[in-house]
């Protein structure tokens, strides 16, 4: 194998160098730190939202305000936070993982940050419009998003900017799936590409699936509010369901292009704290693209109340995709079973992952049945079930993930005592304050009021919410201690620090240029594992 | 038939079989046609990739080693380029444009054709 490297630009070091870089780690390594950021910044708004809701009669912000934080708050998380940094890992992992120099189309993968970034900005700049930023909730259902209720120019610079980070995704999309099916090293047949891997490209044919309609619906939605179209507005003969249909399709799919990516992280750390080859590699695999799959055929359980969708056909295959994500629960607990088990930080993290996504998920079966979803449909209890999936189970996999690949990414330690009691304290600040969120929504309290009235009794659950945020709010900070910590006292880490199964492992920490000097024979999914120990290998 | 194929054709044959399910039970459209127009994308790639599988592989043989690629060239990969990030900046004024004046549009086209011919040249 060659690699021949053309040398469009002199290299220069600094900022020049980070804006026209094409190299694959380095845009890795920009989508990390922007939707590690991103992350940050939709955390201070939810913030801001539970000093709101913190008890009865308080006035931090007033209404239009409060709408504008949690619209932002879920649009942050969901296209500029969770899904980008899955995008961004891979970006860094995938090449390395497979065996290849970089990625397929360098320049492409380029212009895929500049558009998610700009389209960030975009997004945000509505803060600085006359009406204020989005205030339609991350959904941005007609009505709501209609000029009439949505004067100001916030929705329209928000509609532009996530159809720019829509395209960015889908350019993402190609360009890993491409680099997974074309650019194998000779040996890395897909039966061995690691789960993490798998995972990526399966998270990938689903954006390019599932983003094109959304960005239809956005292109519509603008035309609707500038341009003079009535595609959506039942007025004038169209449908706002149409606009519901068209979100969905890409709304839940979007779901699982959250956590796939780290599926595929918890299953690269666990069987390398337990000592063990993944359990049922092959049920894994089959389990991921059954769950892609059926994610394309549940949208509308998200619309079971507007009467006009087939409850039943969407409460079924809801059901049943939560068989292959139990599949994966048990991989994970097979793969544990009986192995030499060790707890540094992504370990931990990976547990605390499991336990709560445990907790999402069963969640999710319950409003999957229609009976029940009609009683908490937009309360709480939707809200407390969806962070239990996304904030308890990708945004702990994100912190895994950093635990786990900073010395790869570095060259340095990860400094393990913050990272574990950051651990701790997110568990705990986490479970404070969702689980709370359950019993507000059975009691009935909506989601996206600003205030409640003190007869409601919502007050004390409320209070140990807000209470648990500021646990999670530190247990943030003790981790980017950890993190300025470990780059502080900058041990060596060494090409292989955990005993690694992956290829990446395989190459020095951090990873050269061309990613390696040589790649080694693959012979298994483990073959920096059969590198090191070649007489246990196949 | 190679297992990448597998998953695609696998794929599509899942949204023409679900969706025509869909129609059946529902006698939606739109959801239909999302389904179907799914099972169709996704079968043109399965396609692509059934026609280029007639040559076998190094990375679809399990006893292939390093040797095997000879010195058949990955591809070339450029280490640098400003243009990418020109043509998200264009991108982005003809967004901003769309809401604050035709100007802007005409700017951001007018960097984005730059940008293009940019990475023409650049991709020569």
């Amino acid at each position: 194998m060659s690699v021949s490297r053309a040398e469009a630009l002199p290299r220069r070091g600094g900022v020049v160098t980070w804006v026209t870089t094409t190299d694959h780690k380095r845009i890795g390594i920009l989508y990390i730190t922007t939707s590690a950021a991103f992350l940050v910044v939709g955390g201070l708004l939810a913030l801001l939202m539970r000093a709101e809701l913190a008890a009865p009669g308080l006035r931090f912000v007033d209404r239009q305000t409060y709408a504008e934080l949690f619209t932002m708050h879920g649009t942050t998380m969901v296209f500029l936070a969770v899904a980008p940094f899955g995008l961004g890992l891979a970006n860094y992992l995938v090449p390395l993982q497979i065996g290849a120099p970089d990625m397929a189309f360098p320049r492409l993968n380029a212009l895929s940050y500049w558009l998610f970034l700009a389209g960030g900005l975009v997004v945000y700049s509505g803060f600085a419009s006359s009406h204020g930023a989005a205030a339609a909730g991350w959904t941005a259902y007609v009505p709501l998003s209609a000029p009439r209720w949505s004067p100001g120019v916030g929705m329209d610079l928000w509609i532009l900017g996530l159809m720019l980070t829509s395209a960015s995704g889908i350019m993402t999309a190609t360009n890993l799936l491409t680099t997974t099916l074309l650019m194998r090293a000779p040996g890395m047949t897909m039966w061995r590409l690691p789960i993490f891997t798998w995972n990526a490209a399966v998270t990938s044919l689903i954006i390019l699936v599932a983003f094109p309609p959304l960005g239809t619906a956005f292109a519509l939605l603008f035309m609707d509010r500038r341009l003079g179209g009535h595609v959506f507005d039942p007025a004038a003969g169209g449908s706002a369901v149409l606009y519901q249909h068209l979100f969905w399709f890409f709304g839940h799919p979007e779901v699982y292009v959250m956590i796939l990516p780290f599926f595929g992280v918890i299953t690269e750390i666990v069987p390398v704290f337990s000592r063990k080859r993944v359990f049922g590699y092959v049920g894994f695999v089959l389990a991921t693209l059954a769950i892609a799959g059926l994610s394309m055929g549940v949208w509308a359980h998200h619309m079971f109340t507007t009467g006009a969708v087939s409850n039943p056909f969407f409460s079924a295959m809801s059901f049943l995709i939560a068989v292959p994500t139990g599949v994966k629960f048990f991989n994970w607990i097979g793969t544990m079973w009986r192995g030499r088990l060790t707890f540094p930080s992504p370990m931990l993290f990976a547990l605390a992952f499991m336990g709560n996504f445990l907790i999402g998920g069963v969640t999710g079966v319950m409003v999957a049945s229609p009976p029940i979803d009609f009683h908490v449909h937009d309360t709480y209890f939707v809200v407390a079930h969806f962070h239990y999936t996304l904030m308890g189970g990708s945004v702990f996999a994100i912190f895994a993930g950093i635990a786990f690949w900073f010395p790869k990414i570095t060259g340095y330690r990860f400094h393990d005592g913050p990272g574990r009691l950051s651990c701790g304290l997110m568990f705990v600040g986490f479970n404070l304050t969702f689980w709370p969120m359950f019993v507000l929504g059975l009691r009935g309290m909506p989601r996206r009021i600003d205030d409640y009235a003190a007869s409601t009794g919502w007050g004390p659950a409320n209070l140990l919410a807000t209470g648990g945020s500021l646990v999670l709010a530190v247990s943030v900070a003790v981790f980017a201690w950890a993190l300025w910590s470990s780059f502080r006292r900058r041990v060596p880490a060494g090409d292989d620090p955990w005993g690694g199964y992956s290829l990446e492992w395989a190459t020095t920490s951090p990873p050269p240029e061309h990613n390696f000097e040589r790649v080694p024979p693959i012979r298994s999914e483990r073959p920096a594992f059969d590198l090191r120990q070649p007489e246990l290998g196949p | 038939m190679r297992t990448s194929t597998k998953v695609f054709a696998g794929a599509g044959a899942f949204g023409l079989v679900v969706g025509g399910i869909y129609w059946f039970v529902t006698y939606e459209d739109a959801g239909t046609v999302l389904l179907l127009s799914m099972g169709f994308a996704v079968l043109i790639v399965a396609g692509y990739l059934l026609r280029r599988a007639r040559a076998p592989l190094p990375e679809d043989r399990a006893d292939a080693g390093p040797a095997d690629a000879g010195d058949e060239p990955v591809g070339t990969f450029i280490l640098g380029s400003a243009w990418p990030a020109w043509l998200a900046l264009a991108s982005a004024l003809v967004a901003a444009g769309l809401l604050f004046g035709v100007a802007l549009v005409a700017l951001g086209l007018a960097l984005a054709a730059l940008a293009v011919i940019g990475l023409i040249r650049e991709g020569r």
